[in-house]
């Protein structure tokens, strides 16, 4: 049973001056500062853990570096965190994932007594059925998912940091700490080690006894780069994604609660190391079986024996090392068994081996553990040289090989190859400016690693330095200049990397299949070597398709423990070489990164008017309008907001309304070509818009669809003024700016829609109210409809263009921004007297949709061109050119697929609102566009797009609501108010 | 999320702002704008997107014929009309906001809600940069240690007058101790 060991290990991460208690499903767990949830457990010699995903196996800690995803937890709200990382607090509470009645006696476990009747591609095979698929998405639904997702936890906040350096270093090892002082060394001014441990040092802190020297060199390396001040280290970080220009997405993991930093680097180093990989035999999956780092990982950090007798399964140099480091800490390592065709000859060994105890089993193949009452390891049966043998312990440790992590560079386009010499894939070629050190790149003696190193950072400062120098992009020969240099093969003429060790680090396929099965290959899915074998008789037989089929590597650790592995199984099934086969392909993220740390901060940039705060004051209800916010009406408290409508609506007709209407996208545009932008980018004529002047204008886009519009007015020659709608602001002006560009013409654009406000002034006393405030003449003769004027205005200068949206004399004023709350005030006095009234959209909305007015994005959609909507009259076809002329005329030969018509309906009111269908028999003939109760009018007026055939006025339609009832309409021509325009074309009084 | 309200809320001292007016801001455009602008007495930034400062002012120069410029004191300038003699040179319209940001909390806070490396504005103090922050497009230059309290860091930094609220609940959340806590 794992324990916590009495007495200090030296150097140890915990601070046992500072006890925490925590909750384990219920059970009290004594732990201390700087423990994780992981090693709290395991001093508390808590040996299962978690239960599988599948068959719910009783599962224990594997590699106490969350390269396994069995020790995931539910941390109050938060799922799925990973135990190996994150750092135990005082009073924490958490739990296994995936259980039925917790992880001691879980209901889930009569999983495992179906095994055989959920064979490899059971998902595949299961929902091929119509019939059966229903009833199995419903179980696998109700059974399966890691972790509860609390509905009811309140939003968390995570922050997300950008930050910048000149090198980033991934990994804090040996490797990468020396990189990180090369670098500065080479000129580099500031340089980020991220460290996913919550200290650094990685194994270079092992071995404190066996290899004392290299021990201290590693103290002394720590304690170098957290004196340099060039160097910030982040531990407790892990890189999960690298993307374009060098930018890591830098996840914290050692708190349940962690953000993500995007780092972006002028170059990258990756002493990322490597992962110990285990070996594939019956019941491995057992708690108590780990991989041998993950003993040393609990002993250095925190302090805990992995067992009380512990047996080594060794293939190489580092499982000697591991078993000796454990002796020499006063563990009890029994035995070291070398499985047949091991890269080790323990003969030299053999005599310390035999000093500490350890009893060395050569030719091993047959293996099997075996769990006693408590579920853990207890046993190991093997062969070896031809005889059975039984172990008894409760910790056996898997050092059979390694895999390397350039997970991160695979993620950018790099490539490894297999390296015969080395048994083991190694860098072949990698992306401008990232570099490998250390035993990813095939390095394993300390020495080795501190030299490549320190190789890696000089050559990545050298990097960013001439990268920035050349514009902050690296360039494509200093690319290849650099990672030639770097990692130059013998194939491609180069000199190998100097340091690689020269003999084979991993036993060739730690495979050792059994009749009895459960040899687990994947232990996040649960697949077995018999499942993997069944997938590629089953033709899925590379290793993309049977990680797809058989789910190898899907998992939350993403193959990590399990691709290699499954790839040895598949090369062994077919009969194909290992190298020929690859690996499946890496994308990030890296390790699981919480959706909230992802989203991260959330900016909503709500966009205000000058005028925003008067509407406040005066009860405005507020409604998103694009990035604004407007006032649909005012008396947010009132019961009855149609009722409120009503009001404003009475006002514009009767006597006066003010509406700001600063939303409104507002362009200048100057320039000899400024007509000709025009003339090209809407469907009217503008060049011979005379100055003082305004025109309605249409924007299409190349298909001939409406996509704008708005009023354009002529300030000068040279010089016109437009507005968008609200919402095209912005693409309007991107468009402009890219056909000016395009097309070369002479002209300035100029994007005032935050720089000016604008109001407009409606109503039958409109202009006495304006006369208030102004000494423009407003006569017929001096400000004729649809004429626009420059002058003051309530003490601000001022744009008035004489329009009728709302169906009206009106008046619409754009001044800056600055001076339009004084004058918004002024007005509204001057029009007290008369009646005058703020309305908001929805008032706005009745009274254009009384003028048959039309909404661009509402009464049309992302098919309707001008003919269809009723403004063929507005599609200049006459002129040279305009954008969506050419598909405007093979629009008119085809004909109308759609009609925009007004209707009103038979019975005053109905529960219908836009978007319900026009139905036709059994025949959907279109659909509402806007609908209203209009107090003017006494009925409930809309418009609606119908097929053409049914678009008729005088017909009656029915229209389906939500119910599915149908209620009766009649087809009418707008508009619905004023035919003949007298009231908006009225002369000032 | 909640925002801190403002009675609530204690501006931190290494992460102070303030919105600065200025007496006339005005924009120009065009390819006879520098001219206009050395006839009219204003030094111009030999590059774009950088920023010439005198005591009293500074020109922002955003491309090769665009300009923003501002005079601390109100003067009168030449008319609108002056500027449009057919010289392809366009006075504009500016109703920008303009903060500035003092204090050394800035360099972690600023991170949180801006992908802009800040150590370029420190490298390269003429530097105008025209960037994202907390989702709205800002322009950024650094402001001499000469115009403020003594700090070592402060920016000066302009947005959309629309966004004016946005930014201030965006600094009020960098300044208080969640954005401190990154």
């Amino acid at each position: 049973m794992m324990r916590r060991l009495p007495r200090p290990v030296a150097g140890e991460w915990i601070d046992r001056s500072r006890p925490l208690r925590m909750h384990f499903e219920g059970r009290e767990i004594e732990a201390f500062e700087g423990d994780t949830l992981t090693s709290a457990l395991a001093g508390a010699g808590v040996m299962v853990t978690a239960r599988s995903f599948k068959y719910h196996r009783p599962r224990g800690l594997v590699s106490a570096a969350g390269h396994d995803a069995n020790n995931l937890f539910q941390v109050g709200h938060e799922p799925n965190q990973r135990g190996d990382q994150v750092l135990a607090r005082d009073g924490l509470a958490f739990s296994a994932v995936n259980t039925h009645g917790g992880v001691a006696k879980d209901r889930g476990a009569i999983m495992g007594l179906l095994a055989r009747f959920l064979p490899v591609g059971f998902y595949y095979k299961a929902f091929l059925g119509k019939r059966a698929f229903p009833w199995f998405e419903r179980r696998i639904r109700n059974f399966s998912g890691l972790g509860t997702i609390d509905t009811e936890a309140p939003g968390s906040l995570r922050p997300r940091r950008h930050a910048h350096c000149d090198v980033a270093v991934v990994g804090a090892g040996v490797s990468g700490l020396t990189a990180a002082l090369s670098a500065v060394a080479e000129g580099a001014r500031r340089v980020v080690v991220i460290e996913e441990a919550a200290q650094p040092g990685g194994s270079g802190l092992w071995q404190a006894r066996t290899r004392p020297e290299d021990h201290a060199r590693c103290r002394a390396l720590i304690a170098a780069v957290r004196a340099e001040p060039s160097i910030e280290l982040l531990c407790g970080h892990s890189v999960v994604g690298c993307y374009a220009d060098h930018e890591l997405a830098v996840s914290r993991i050692d708190r349940e609660d962690g953000g993500l930093t995007l780092q972006r680097a002028g170059a990258v180093v990756l002493a990322t190391g490597c992962i110990e990989q285990p070996a594939v035999f019956h019941n491995n999956d057992l708690p108590g079986v780990v991989v041998g780092r993950a003993a040393q990982r609990l002993l250095y950090r925190h302090g805990v024996a992995v067992g009380e007798r512990i047996a080594v399964l060794g293939a190489n140099e580092a499982a000697v090392a591991l078993a000796l480091d454990l002796a020499s800490q006063g563990l009890t390592v029994t035995d070291l068994m070398v499985p047949t065709g091991a890269p080790l000859d323990v003969s030299h060994h053999q005599v310390r081996l035999q000093a500490a105890g350890i009893r060395v089993h050569r030719e091993v193949k047959q293996l099997g553990a075996r769990a006693d009452h408590t579920r853990a390891l207890a046993t190991v049966d093997f062969s070896s040289q031809g005889l059975e043998a039984r172990i008894n312990c409760d910790a056996l440790l898997m050092s059979v090989g390694f895999m390397p992590a350039l997970h991160l560079a695979l993620q950018r386009g790099g490539t490894i190859r297999f390296d015969a010499t080395l048994g083991q894939h190694v860098p072949d070629r990698l992306p401008a400016g990232m570099f490998v050190a250390g035993s990813a790149n095939g390095c394993f003696g300390a020495a080795e690693r501190s030299e490549d190193g320190e190789r890696a950072g000089a050559m990545a400062a050298r990097h960013a330095r001439e990268a920035a120098a050349r514009g902050g992009l690296a360039q494509a020969s200093l690319e290849s200049a650099l990672a030639t240099a770097y990692l130059a093969t013998p194939d491609a003429g180069g000199a190998e990397v100097a340091g690689r060790a020269t003999s084979p680090q991993s036993l060739a396929a730690p495979l050792f299949p059994s009749p009895a099965g459960k040899e687990f290959v994947d232990l996040d899915e649960d697949i077995t070597l018999a499942d993997l074998a069944n997938a590629a008789q089953e033709g899925f037989d590379s290793v993309e398709l049977m990680k797809r089929y058989s789910t190898v590597g899907m998992g939350p650790s993403q193959g990590k423990l399990s691709n290699l592995n499954a790839a040895r199984q598949l090369a062994q099934v077919t009969g194909k070489p290992l190298p020929s086969l690859g690996l499946t392909t890496a994308r990030p993220p890296w390790q699981p990164v919480s959706l909230g740390a992802l989203a991260g901060a959330r900016f909503s940039p709500l966009r205000r008017s000058a005028l925003d705060a008067w509407h406040d004051e005066h009860g405005a209800a507020w409604m998103p309008a694009g990035a604004w916010r407007r006032p649909a009406h005012y008396g947010v408290n009132a019961k009855n907001a149609p009722a409120a409508i009503a009001r404003e609506v009475a006002a514009v007709r009767t006597a006066c309304g003010l509406i700001d209407v600063s939303t409104l996208g507002k362009i200048e545009v100057m320039g000899r070509d400024a007509a000709v932008l025009l003339d090209r980018l809407y469907t009217g004529r503008f060049a011979e818009l005379a100055p003082g002047r305004t025109r309605y204008a249409l924007m299409l886009d190349e298909a001939g669809t409406v996509v704008d519009d708005g009023v354009v007015m002529r300030l000068a020659d040279g010089r016109y003024y437009l507005t968008t709608t609200t919402g095209a602001s912005t693409s309007v002006y991107r468009e402009m700016q890219r056909r000016v560009a395009e097309w070369g013409l002479d002209c300035v654009l100029h994007n005032l829609t935050g720089h000016m406000a604008a109001m407009n002034l409606a109503g039958p006393k409109a202009a006495a109210v304006l006369a208030q405030c102004t000494d423009l003449p407003l006569d017929a003769a001096s400000f004729p409809y649809l004429a626009m004027r420059e002058a003051d205005v309530a003490g601000s200068p001022a744009r008035i263009a004489r329009v009728g949206f709302v169906g009206e004399l009106g008046y619409e004023i754009h001044m800056p921004f600055a001076t339009a709350p004084a004058a918004w005030e002024k007005l509204m006095s001057a029009g007290e007297a008369f009646g005058i009234r703020a309305f908001g959209v929805e008032a706005q909305r009745v009274l254009r949709l009384e003028k048959g007015h039309i909404i661009i994005g509402q009464d049309t959609d992302g098919l309707t061109n001008p003919f269809e909507a009723g403004m063929g009259r507005l599609a200049r076809m006459d002129k040279p050119f305009f954008v969506g002329q050419r598909s405007l005329q093979a629009l008119q030969r085809r004909g109308d697929r759609q009609r925009l018509i007004g209707f009103h309906l038979s019975a005053p009111r109905a529960p219908l609102a836009e978007c319900h269908l026009a139905i036709d028999g059994d025949r959907i003939i279109g659909r509402i566009t806007s609908i209203a109760w209009s107090e003017t009018l006494g009925r409930t007026i809309g418009l609606a797009l119908l097929t053409p055939d049914m678009a008729q006025a005088g017909r009656r339609v029915r229209f389906r609501d939500d119910a599915g009832r149908l209620h009766e309409a009649e087809l009418v021509e707008p508009p619905f108010y004023d035919p003949d325009n007298l009231r908006q074309r009225m002369e000032a009084a | 999320m909640s925002l801190p309200s403002t009675a609530r809320f204690v501006m931190p001292e290494d992460a102070r702002w303030r919105v600065v007016g200025t007496g006339v801001r005005f924009g120009l455009k065009g390819s006879g704008a520098p001219g206009w602008l050395r006839s009219n007495g204003i030094a111009t930034p030999a590059q774009p997107n950088s920023v010439q400062r005198w005591p009293d002012g500074r020109c922002l120069r955003l491309g090769h014929g665009e300009f923003l410029v501002e005079l601390d004191a109100a003067t009168t300038l030449p008319s609108l009309s002056a500027a449009e003699d057919g010289s392809d040179t366009w006075l504009l319209l500016r109703s920008d906001h303009c903060v500035l940001l003092e204090g050394d909390g800035w360099l972690r806070r600023l991170p949180l809600a801006c992908s802009f490396d800040l150590q370029q504005l420190r490298d390269s103090p003429d530097l105008v940069v025209m960037t994202l922050f907390a989702g709205i497009g800002v322009t950024l230059i650094a402001e001499p240690a000469t115009t403020t309290a003594g700090d070592a860091f402060a920016l000066r930094l302009w947005c959309d007058a629309s966004h004016a609220t946005h930014l201030d609940h965006c600094l009020q959340q960098l300044a208080s101790p969640l954005g401190d806590a990154s």
